[in-house]
């Protein structure tokens, strides 16, 4: 099982199911104990996770880690070799027509058709979900991906970044609660990627639960929660805040000194009771990283600590690391 | 110069690594037409097919009723010979009703015609609408009325000796008649008047025989072939072909390339997601290709018909019906060919092949009376077969649809579509 954490909003386990008041929990993503083999392959290992309403649940991974395959189990293209499955509640290859309609997906790949416009395109998945009078839609989505004036544009013509965006648009079409996000922002450019999260958040303020997975590590930090599976294994789950703690052991405040910290210092706020971990930060000393319980509490104890040994502490701050090494961090603990 | 041979060595192994790793490329473009070819090879006939006549004879001459027949027992490698009647009308309402395919009717009385110095005509009708069989049957009745006139002229010259054999006796009667005279015991008034009668008897005889025109006495017959329904060009034969061909060959590619292509490119992930069922799917590309291919049929029978000249004899609606059930069965096909074959280039090689067991064993090249019986079974399999032959019925000849070809193309419509419909939704349901 991955290190759990407590969670922000609605948290729960999969075990967790009924509610401590009785009431059932409403996750629409549930998955235990699943396996997926291909051949004598596995592809995914044990994994389990609950993904509660209303947020962005990000997917993070290298590649080949299993993501793609933990997306097409939760959307019923995959059966699971063991394990269950849940959508809205049902096995995703059970789901019923209106519970499919409550769900938008985007696959990795292009599935649209190169040889039809990116409108037609976009009539056609509205009407797979039994949109008949689309256009007003079509402009709407097609504003909200910054596409209006390629709408006649035939796919196959379509630069890499706006076949992902029609794609996009394509499983907005229909407001869907649930929505399967696999790699959108592989191929856009940083400022669509930008634009695109602040479109995600948007739907996510709006109610809809967002399940996406993504190669970019840095863009865990956008999701409200975050799993991080490598091998088909979670490793991790929880919000970004948990995945830093996790990573690191606790929260992580940086002191900045004004003179060189000497060893004999260093080894007593060591044993000072709120640190887990000392170490340099910089190449001329002055600057320590230490890992403690809680920043906010230990921040000021700390610098009032080094104060009683003559040292200057400038500057006490909140260490945010980059969730590159957040991840790298996380990967090293792997069993 | 080293990198360079390199460079090009990189190129000519990958070339042939990459077709080596692909035995399944190499045995639908190699193997398959081979085996298609050698299949066509050993199953065509090196002898022309037997055609089913009927002769009529005339009734009022057992002569020549009796040298028909026994010509119509000569011929039994060339004809079957399904009688020899006298009723002329009965046997070219078999002939229309396709029952025979040639119908030769003799003339009575073809020698006293001689002796009025005209020639008798052979009729020959058949139903064969191929210019080369068309053409095989004008050397046939050709044949046929040389034969007849060796007959004829045999029995011409049987007769013309019994007649003369008459001649000579009146001849030697007239001798004797008139050694009686040199003997002085001829002389009775009524003896010269008989002999002046048999002289003239025999002088118009001979004179009948000698005015005949010698070009009609050796070839008493004359022989006239035609096509019922009339007589087709090339182009106008081969169009129901063309039209069955390329309906059945677009359709199932279509339909194929279609499955596959969204296979491929992942589409039917995006289907799986939504609510479209399987089978909305496939019943809408099933309704899609029918509208397509209908639209096609209605090209392409223009296209033959206005450019062409073909006829629509038996009018448009039995072209309708038949059109729509090759339609039919040809999406069938395309559904399981995108089945058997899972990617696009296999599906492309697929629908070569299905192309090249059309043209050999569709029809199109040689009738399928042509192919050995164990080889014909080759083109029931496919709906273009079955679709021409009652193509070329109504539109060519003219009769109504027959009732086996029909059936077997309703047959394949109603069971190729489902079949290939249950498979494609269930294909759909796996993935």
């Amino acid at each position: 099982m991955p290190d759990q954490m407590p969670r922000r909003r609605g948290a729960h386990a999969w075990d967790g199911l009924v509610r401590g008041n009785g009431a059932p929990v409403t996750a629409p993503i549930q998955m235990l104990s699943v396996d997926r083999r291909f051949g004598d392959h596995q592809v995914i290992d044990h994994l389990s996770l609950a993904v509660e309403q209303g947020i962005i649940y990000g997917f993070v991974g290298p590649s080949g880690s299993g993501k793609t395959t933990t997306v097409r189990l939760l959307t019923g293209v995959l059966a699971p070799t063991r394990g269950t499955v849940l959508v809205f509640g049902t096995n995703p290859k059970r789901l019923t027509t209106r519970q499919r309609e409550r769900i938008g997906y985007m696959p990795q790949l292009g599935v649209l058709y190169p040889h039809l416009s990116v409108r037609d395109n976009l009539a056609f998945t509205a009407s797979l979900y039994g949109i008949g009078r689309s256009r007003r839609r079509i402009r709407e989505v097609l504003e909200m991906v910054e596409l209006t004036d390629a709408r006649s544009t035939k796919l196959r013509d379509a630069s890499g970044g706006m076949q992902r965006r029609v794609a996009l648009a394509g499983a907005l079409l229909h407001r869907p609660d649930l929505l399967f996000l696999d790699e959108p922002t592989s191929g856009l450019d940083p400022v669509l990627r930008q634009k695109l999260w602040e479109h995600l958040q948007r739907l996510r303020d709006e109610g809809e639960t967002l399940f996406l997975t993504t190669q970019i590590v840095s863009e865990a930090t956008m999701c409200d929660r975050v799993g991080l599976i490598a091998h088909g294994r979670l490793l991790a789950d929880g919000t970004p805040d948990d995945l830093r703690r996790l990573a690191f052991g606790g929260e992580v405040v940086d002191l900045r000194c004004a003179d060189l910290v000497d060893a004999v210092t260093l080894e007593e706020l060591r044993r000072h009771p709120a640190v887990s971990e000392v170490r340099r930060a910089d190449s001329d000393g002055r600057v320590l990283r230490v890992t403690v319980d809680d920043a906010e509490s230990a921040g000021p104890a700390l610098t009032e600590a080094l104060h009683q040994r003559g040292v200057d502490v400038r500057l006490a701050e909140r260490y945010q690391a980059p969730f590159d090494d957040v991840f790298v961090a996380l990967l090293e603990r792997r069993p | 110069m080293t990198h360079a041979l390199v460079r090009l060595f990189g190129v000519v192994r990958k070339e042939i690594v990459e077709i080596l790793r692909q035995p399944g490329l190499l045995i639908a473009l190699v193997v398959g037409p081979l085996a298609i070819l050698l299949l066509f090879g050993s199953g065509v006939r090196s002898v022309d097919p037997a055609v089913a006549s009927l002769f009529v004879a005339p009734e009022d001459d057992p002569e020549v009723a009796e040298v028909v027949r026994r010509y119509a027992d000569s011929q039994s490698e060339r004809l079957t010979v399904e009688g020899v009647v006298q009723d002329r009308d009965a046997a070219m309402g078999r002939l229309r009703r396709g029952e025979v395919e040639l119908v030769v009717i003799v003339p009575s009385q073809p020698l006293e015609r001689i002796e009025g110095g005209e020639r008798a005509t052979i009729e020959v009708f058949h139903s064969l609408i191929d210019p080369l069989e068309a053409q095989a049957m004008q050397l046939f009745t050709r044949g046929a009325v040389n034969d007849l006139n060796d007959l004829l002229l045999d029995r011409a010259i049987q007769e013309t000796q019994s007649r003369e054999e008459t001649a000579l006796e009146q001849v030697q009667v007239a001798r004797d008649r008139l050694s009686a005279a040199d003997r002085g015991t001829f002389g009775a008034a009524e003896d010269v008047g008989q002999l002046r009668q048999d002289l003239d008897a025999v002088a118009e005889q001979l004179d009948a025989f000698v005015n005949t025109d010698s070009a009609i006495i050796v070839a008493p017959l004359e022989g006239e072939s035609s096509t019922i329904g009339g007589q087709l060009e090339v182009s106008q034969f081969y169009a129901p072909a063309v039209v069955a061909l390329i309906l059945q060959h677009l359709t199932l590619t279509f339909i194929a390339l279609s499955v596959s292509r969204e296979r491929e490119q992942g589409s039917t992930e995006l289907f799986a997601v939504s609510p479209l069922r399987p089978v909305e799917r496939v019943v809408g590309k099933l309704v899609a290709y029918l509208l397509i291919g209908g639209l096609l049929a209605v090209v392409l029978i223009a296209a033959v018909a206005l450019v062409l000249g073909a006829p629509l004899r038996g009018g448009i609606a039995p072209v309708a019906v038949v059109l729509a059930l090759e339609l039919l069965a040809s999406i069938g096909l395309g559904f399981l060919l995108s089945h058997v074959a899972k990617r696009t280039l296999q599906v492309v090689q697929g629908a070569m092949l299905l192309l090249l067991l059309s043209v050999f064993f569709g029809g199109l090249l040689l009738s399928p009376e042509r192919l050995f019986p164990w080889a014909r079974p080759v083109g029931w399999i496919l709906p273009m077969s079955h679709a021409l032959e009652l193509l070329r019925d109504s539109m060519l000849r003219g009769r109504e649809l027959a009732l086996l070809p029909l059936a077997a193309l309703a047959v394949m419509a109603v069971g190729l579509t489902l079949l290939g419909a249950i498979l494609a939704t269930r294909s759909e349901r796996r993935a």
